[in-house]
């Protein structure tokens, strides 16, 4: 299936719809074909990188500068032409002119008008929430702040394009400024997921009561309430690094952190500093529906049906394998039966148990007859 | 983590009169929107109005607007259609490009941006892209940054597929020289963070 691609450029590549798709936005489905592309040709390594930079390189490059007068102009255009019951636009357009003068002139009240929809975004906010350790590596003015004031949950795009879905009384914070240097900062009080762009050169930093996850371009969900110490942080597609906020500069807190894969959470306790890693409830195979299909087992050894299940769910199950070699099963890996269901109808019929360490899946059982 | 079908929702409520709803789709999309634009024409006042009357018309007209689950791709088309046919310049994506005019308009803050974007590696292939013809500068954004798929940019520009294949293509043959800079270097960090 990889033929096709054998004899590509950096130029084909970065012209492949599939490609493309999988620079702008990666899955573990698409990681996994392409890392396996990598693996079989991998003479193609190097140009695999370079397109990959040449697709990033578009993406930014393409962009236009914005001018923040302008939003807030039409906006405030568009309610005046709401308010006075303009049906026909012709008028309006004679008029621009004169109406983007006095805007311009007073866009403090087209400031004001812009920020009674849902969310209230200012460019002065209060900072007492947050916590002093964030805000250190965060410069105080040119913050932006975004509040979902909404009962329901809203899509913030930011300036790298990556998307937050921030839930109800949720707040983000960033700096413009610092979304084009060497990080890319974000604050969150409340829940939000985050569907990273990729961007190999620039992490992307998430601040939330004292914790840090770092990543490059992945999607996970944050959940750091207001006036709690507690942090959750779980991931649904690729890895993030999560540390603790460093009381020095000088010391690299990633070290003192754990790194997470899909499936996996993390609790942060501010108080007492501690993580807690474990499995998410329901977790969701990393594998397509098809690939899925392909695993039947027929009187295989239980072993076989554990690995399998590893790769699923991109998780670590442990046993003993010496202890459960006599084990057989004949069974396959429904889509609709949760990991959880799966590992219950597998123990019992081999007469073992398992829990649930540190994200990994221990089994303990007993020979087979 | 139920992930959203957000666009659906918030479109509907916006169809129902809410105005929240509206103000919430004014600021997700009006960034987007008026960096699109300023790929489709130079002309920065007939962006902004036609922006305008873009939002006015749906407003105005929401109860009568079908359902989407993709706003987005909805207001880029909308938006599109009105700046062609608004358009008194007979070709808006001839291939001349104004976009010194644009730049030199642009906030103190974003010519710092500008400075600090990546030793100038970057810059230099953002002015070959404003020097490429207008339709050109569009596809790729399209693809690019606002990662649509071809066909999606088909039905916004209203071309054939092949024919959008065949602009980016010449794009990049136009844009060729400038990636030979951006070679090599990728953080040994990609291995860790798939």
């Amino acid at each position: 299936m990889f033929e096709k691609y054998a004899a590509y450029s950096f130029e084909d590549f970065a012209q492949d719809e599939h490609f493309v798709k999988w620079v702008l936005s990666p899955g573990p489905q698409s990681d996994q074909y392409w890392n396996d592309f990598q693996e079989t040709f991998p003479y193609q390594r190097p140009v695999v990188r370079r397109a990959i930079q040449t697709v990033q390189n578009l993406a930014t490059a393409s962009q236009t500068a914005v001018n923040q007068g302008d939003t807030e102009e039409i906006w405030a255009n568009l309610q005046k032409s709401i308010a006075s019951g303009k049906k026909h636009l012709k008028w309006w357009q004679r008029s621009w002119a004169k109406a983007a003068a006095a805007v311009v002139a007073a866009i403090g009240a087209g400031y004001l008008l812009f920020t009674l929809e849902n969310g209230s975004r200012s460019h002065n906010p209060s900072l007492s929430f947050f916590t002093p350790d964030s805000l250190d590596i965060l410069p105080d003015s040119e913050l932006e702040q975004i509040t979902n004031n909404t009962a329901a949950a809203s899509v913030i795009i930011l300036p790298d394009s990556s998307r937050v879905t921030l839930q109800p009384n949720g707040t983000i914070r960033y700096s413009n400024r610092n979304f084009s240097g060497a990080t890319r900062n974000v604050q969150l009080i409340g829940e939000a997921f985050f569907e990273v762009t990729r961007d190999t050169e620039r992490p992307f930093l998430v601040y939330s009561n004292g914790l840090i996850t770092k990543v490059l371009g992945t999607s996970f969900n944050i959940r750091a309430r207001k006036g709690s110490d507690n942090v959750t942080v779980v991931v649904r597609t690729g890895k993030v690094s999560v540390f603790a906020a460093p009381k020095n500069p000088q010391e690299d807190p990633e070290s003192q952190g754990l790194i997470l894969r899909a499936n996996q959470q993390v609790d942060y306790s501010k108080r007492v500093e501690k993580f807690t890693r474990t499995l998410v409830p329901e977790p969701v195979p990393v594998l397509s529906t098809e690939e899925l299909q392909q695993f039947a087992f027929q009187n295989a050894p239980v072993s076989d049906i554990f690995r399998a299940l590893e790769k699923v769910y991109d998780t670590e199950i442990l046993f003993d394998q010496e202890l459960l070699s006599d084990c057989r099963l004949t069974s396959t890996l429904d889509d609709d039966v949760s990991l959880f269901e799966k590992l219950d109808v597998l123990c019992e019929a081999i007469d073992a148990s398992y829990k649930v360490v540190d994200a990994q899946i221990v089994v303990s059982g007993k020979k087979c007859q | 983590m139920d992930f959203p079908s957000s666009d659906l929702h918030l479109w509907n409520r916006f169809r129902e009169g809410d105005s929240q709803a509206f103000g919430s789709i004014y600021r997700m999309h009006i960034a987007e929107l008026l960096s699109y634009g300023y790929r489709i024409t130079s002309n920065r006042q007939l962006i902004k109005d036609s922006i305008h009357d873009l939002f006015l018309h749906i407003w105005l007209h929401r109860e009568k607007l079908s359902e989407t689950d993709s706003i987005k791709y909805y207001l880029f088309r909308s938006l599109r259609n009105r700046i062609v046919r608004t358009s008194t310049d007979p070709s808006p994506y001839e291939q001349g490009f104004r976009i010194d005019e644009l730049l030199a308009d642009a906030s103190r803050e974003q010519e710092l941006i500008e400075q600090e974007t990546r030793s100038g590696q970057l810059s230099q292939l953002k002015q070959a892209i404003d020097r490429l013809p207008k339709r050109q500068q569009e596809a790729i954004q399209l693809r690019y940054f606002h990662s649509f798929s071809l066909e999606e940019i088909s039905s916004v520009m209203q071309m054939n597929n092949q024919s959008v294949r065949n602009l980016l293509h010449r794009a990049i043959v136009h844009l060729r020289n400038h990636f030979e800079i951006a070679g090599g270097l990728i953080l040994s960090l990609i291995k860790i963070f798939g």
